[in-house]
């Protein structure tokens, strides 16, 4: 299990300029190639030793993956737009703000001026036993070091463990399900047009991935429908430092109310299981009831049915519990005479 | 104080026995009993971080003090103020029916100046402490740790063309005293400083033994040094002067870079420089005194005939060992509902004796304060316990704070009042903020949300959302870091 940090193992790297080129490349070369966008992930896997893929193609000098355009209905944000440009766009801001909030508090500025929103929303999980290179189930060993009783497991999942505890650890995923967003992906097939929280899995479905990606498959695209413009907007973060650091678990919410009903709503969570997790139960709760505490309350109890805590991490669900009602109901600003 | 060293695998680990020497300094028990053991685990090996030992003690000292108060009723400040160390403050065990003292302490003007500007007793008096889900909370600590050392070599050159230039042989951290120490050498010469110029680096530039860069003792040990190089230069430009001039040397002052009789004759420092190399022995370095260690020696010997060498051992007194003081002022918002919280305001007000360079000086302090901070609010290692293996070997892992975990307008303050058993009067500053920027947050944690909720630190979301839920510490005190 030593590793050496820094010095990675040699490959051949290709820096393709058309999707075209890229897809081909990737065909070829099947699962000895390994994507990269802005490198955040990959390059931990690849400095460490424990991912040596034989084949890098490094997706920065595609243009028509960059950028954020508008469409008939709404928006689409190539997969290489960096995370400052989607947290300061201002049709996001304007239109779609809870995927600019979202953005905004993906780790630090150095971060988020390198990293992209195809890599946030495809990054692996950060769970330590797997990326220090633990032969875990994940890594396609047969245990799993943080579900057993000393296991250093207070990062780790409550929801939806199948031998597998890990959390998707992506600030922007669940801000993209409330927004309903579509993800476009080129794959050997063609173009495959797959909504957010169909991108992503868990151990159940395939225990070595966190999303629907096949090698071989790009993704290209994310577009956010103009169903929840302007619409109000949640997105709550909790983590242990101000900056630079991983979500313990945050929650992502649009509404429309009328007269302080909730008309419509879509919420989703992070951090709380292997993949972003949209709350349909809660949503179906709480459509038609006044948004105040009692349905917050109702919503927050309903959101942790059937969690199950680890050695050490049963404070997640307090915590997803009220960050599912403060998504509904809000949260007071307290201000303090001097 | 029984302490239990979690020692890892290999050389010893001293934190222990420094721990309750530490807490006896800062508390004066007047009685305590401390026992130590070390036990080699099978985890990854460890060595000394800042304030090694005092801030483990202190940490676990402040937190019982913090509740006493509560209990009793009594102010945090007013029950540290009748506790803490002053003048001449004894520490440690009784050897032969000895104990060992401290050269001084002014730790209760130091808190008196804290609570004065932190407006303690304001913020203690405020209501409500709770609006919505945010509570706040305030919180107090004193913190100490080693300040000094004595006895290495100072060594500087006057030039002929009237320059001073002193030998520098401290390893610059990046936090001055490099340079800031050998104010203290031009002020004995009355020379500007921009007369003067500081040659560091390593030890081909010839400079002279001198204190490690650690246990902050930079500071105290070498303004000494570089103070007793300038009394050696001063007597020696006044031989000088006597020679060429008449008169007898103490008839001689330094001063505007000359050396001159009351209304009499007078040189230039330059024109000493030249006379020195002429007269050759003792002035330009062909002779060295005989008490100076053997690395000044051989930078003595390299630099003979450049001008007026002087090199000296810190011989002055001093009774007493050397510490500092800080007295820490934090207050918190805590988040109930998510265990979030964060650190409104900080003060650090310290007993450091002269301040050399307030700049630097508030950046050591405040910089360790953080160090302290960062260990209440998150940094931690750690390691599988039952394969002894690191786990957070990231720094997102082991999560050192952020620029952005400290509030903007952190503030410092420093008595600056002399040390009376040095000639310079400044003490080292560096590990004794450490842990009072640790326990201040702790303790003002425990103002806002009372004292069963954390028996341990780093205090984190996980650690406030579980025992509240709870209603009692669910973290236990002596478990390895999650
Ligand atoms: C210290 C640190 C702290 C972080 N904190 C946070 C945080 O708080 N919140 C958060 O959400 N994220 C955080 N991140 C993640 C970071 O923000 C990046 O988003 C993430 O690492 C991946 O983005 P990237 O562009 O660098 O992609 P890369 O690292 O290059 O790629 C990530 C993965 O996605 C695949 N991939 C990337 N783009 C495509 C594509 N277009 N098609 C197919 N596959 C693709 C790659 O093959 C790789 O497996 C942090 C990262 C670090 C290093």
């Amino acid at each position: 299990m030593a590793v050496i940090r820094d010095v990675m193992a040699a490959f051949e790297l290709y820096q393709p300029s058309s999707v075209a080129d890229a897809q081909k490349l990737l065909e070829q070369h099947g699962s000895d190639a390994w994507v990269l966008a802005g490198g955040l992930d990959s390059f931990d896997w690849l400095k460490d030793r424990i991912k040596k893929p034989k084949v890098v193609v490094d997706l920065s000098g595609i243009e028509e993956l960059r950028g954020v355009r508008t469409t008939t209905d709404g928006i689409e944000i190539g997969a290489m737009t960096t995370l400052t440009e989607v947290a300061n766009h201002p049709i996001i801001k304007q239109k779609y703000d809870l995927l600019a909030q979202a953005a905004e508090l993906v780790a630090s500025p150095q971060i988020r001026n390198q990293g992209t929103i195809g890599g946030n929303v495809s990054q692996d999980t950060r769970c330590w036993y797997y990326r220090g290179g633990w032969p875990c189930y994940r890594a396609g060993g047969n245990i799993c070091y943080a579900d057993t009783p000393e296991g250093r497991n207070r990062e780790h999942a409550i929801l939806h463990a199948e031998r597998c505890v890990a959390v998707n650890p992506s600030d922007t995923a669940p801000a993209l399900i409330a927004l309903d967003a579509k993800f476009v992906l080129r794959t050997r097939k063609g173009e495959r047009v797959v909504d957010a929280e169909d991108y992503f899995i868990g151990p159940d479905i395939d225990i070595t991935r966190l999303h629907i990606l096949q090698p071989g498959d790009l993704l290209t695209a994310i577009r956010i429908p103009s169903t929840w413009a302007g619409a109000q907007f949640y997105f709550e973060k909790i983590r242990d430092r101000n900056v630079w650091d991983f979500p313990l678990m945050n929650v992502a919410s649009a509404m429309v109310t009328s007269d302080d009903r909730i008309e419509r709503i879509r919420i989703a969570v992070n951090g709380a299981a292997a993949r972003p997790l949209r709350l349909k139960a809660v949503e179906d709760a709480v459509r038609g009831r006044p948004r105040n505490a009692a349905t917050g309350e109702m919503a927050g109890k309903l959101a942790v049915q059937g969690a199950v805590p680890l050695q050490f991490n049963a404070y997640k669900i307090p915590l997803m519990r009220n960050l599912v009602k403060r998504a509904i109901s809000g949260v007071q600003e307290a201000t303090w005479a001097s | 104080m029984f302490v239990i060293c979690d020692n890892g695998p290999y050389d010893a680990v001293g934190d222990s026995a420094s721990s309750g020497r530490i807490v006896s300094l800062l508390y004066q028990p007047q009685a305590m009993r401390w026992r130590g053991v070390t036990v080699l685990t099978n985890t990854p090996p460890r060595s000394a971080q800042s304030s090694p030992g005092g801030l483990q003690g202190i940490v676990i000292i402040e937190p019982i003090i913090a509740k006493a108060a509560r209990k009793l009723g009594v102010d945090q400040v007013a029950i540290r103020r009748v506790n803490c160390p002053e003048g001449k403050a004894p520490f440690g065990p009784a050897v032969q029916g000895k104990r060992q003292y401290a050269t001084s302490a002014f730790l209760k003007e130091a808190l008196d100046r804290g609570a004065e500007q932190f407006k303690w007793s304001e913020r203690v008096a405020r209501t409500p402490k709770r609006i919505g889900t945010k509570v706040r909370g305030v919180g107090v600590s004193l913190s100490c740790y080693v300040g000094g050392t004595i006895g290495f070599d100072g060594l500087l050159v006057i030039t002929p063309e009237g320059r001073v230039i002193f030998q520098s042989g401290i390893g610059n951290l990046g936090t001055e005293s490099v340079i800031d120490v050998h104010r203290a050498g031009a002020e004995v010469l009355g020379v500007p400083w921009e007369k003067c110029d500081v040659v560091w680096g390593n030890t081909t530039k010839n400079l002279p033994f001198t204190c490690v860069s650690g246990g902050s003792q930079t500071t105290h040990a070498m303004t000494r040094a570089a103070h007793a190089a300038a009394m050696e230069a001063k007597k020696k430009l006044q031989e000088i002067a006597a020679k060429k001039l008449g008169g007898k040397p103490e008839q001689y002052e330094v001063g505007n870079e000359r050396v001159f009789r009351k209304g009499g004759a007078s040189m230039t420092l330059a024109q000493a420089a030249k006379y020195a190399i002429q007269l050759g022995g003792i002035y330009d370095g062909h002779e060295v005194p005989a008490d100076v260690h053997k690395l000044t020696k051989a930078s003595v010997a390299a630099l003979a005939g450049q001008g007026l060498v002087a090199a000296a051992k810190d011989n002055y007194p001093r009774d007493g060992s050397t510490f500092s003081y800080v007295a820490s002022f934090a207050e918190v918002e805590v988040d109930v509902e998510t265990g979030k919280y964060y650190i409104v305001d900080f003060l650090a007000s310290a007993d450091v004796g002269t301040v050399i360079h307030p700049r630097a000086l508030g950046g050591q302090v405040l910089g360790r304060s953080t160090l302290g901070i960062g260990h209440a609010i998150g940094q931690k290692w750690v390691f599988d316990p039952h394969y002894g293996q690191m786990v957070s070997k990231r720094f997102y892992q082991n999560k050192p704070p952020t620029i952005l975990d400290v509030p903007v307008d952190m503030q410092w303050t420093a008595l600056d009042i002399p040390d009376p058993e040095t000639p310079v009067g400044a003490r080292g500053v560096g590990e004794p903020p450490v842990a009072g920027g640790c326990a201040s947050i702790l303790n003002a944690l425990s103002d806002a949300l009372g004292d069963e909720i954390f028996q341990r630190a780093p205090v984190n979301a996980d650690t406030i959302l579980t025992s509240l839920e709870a209603g009692r510490p669910m973290q236990h005190p002596l478990m390895a870091h999650i």
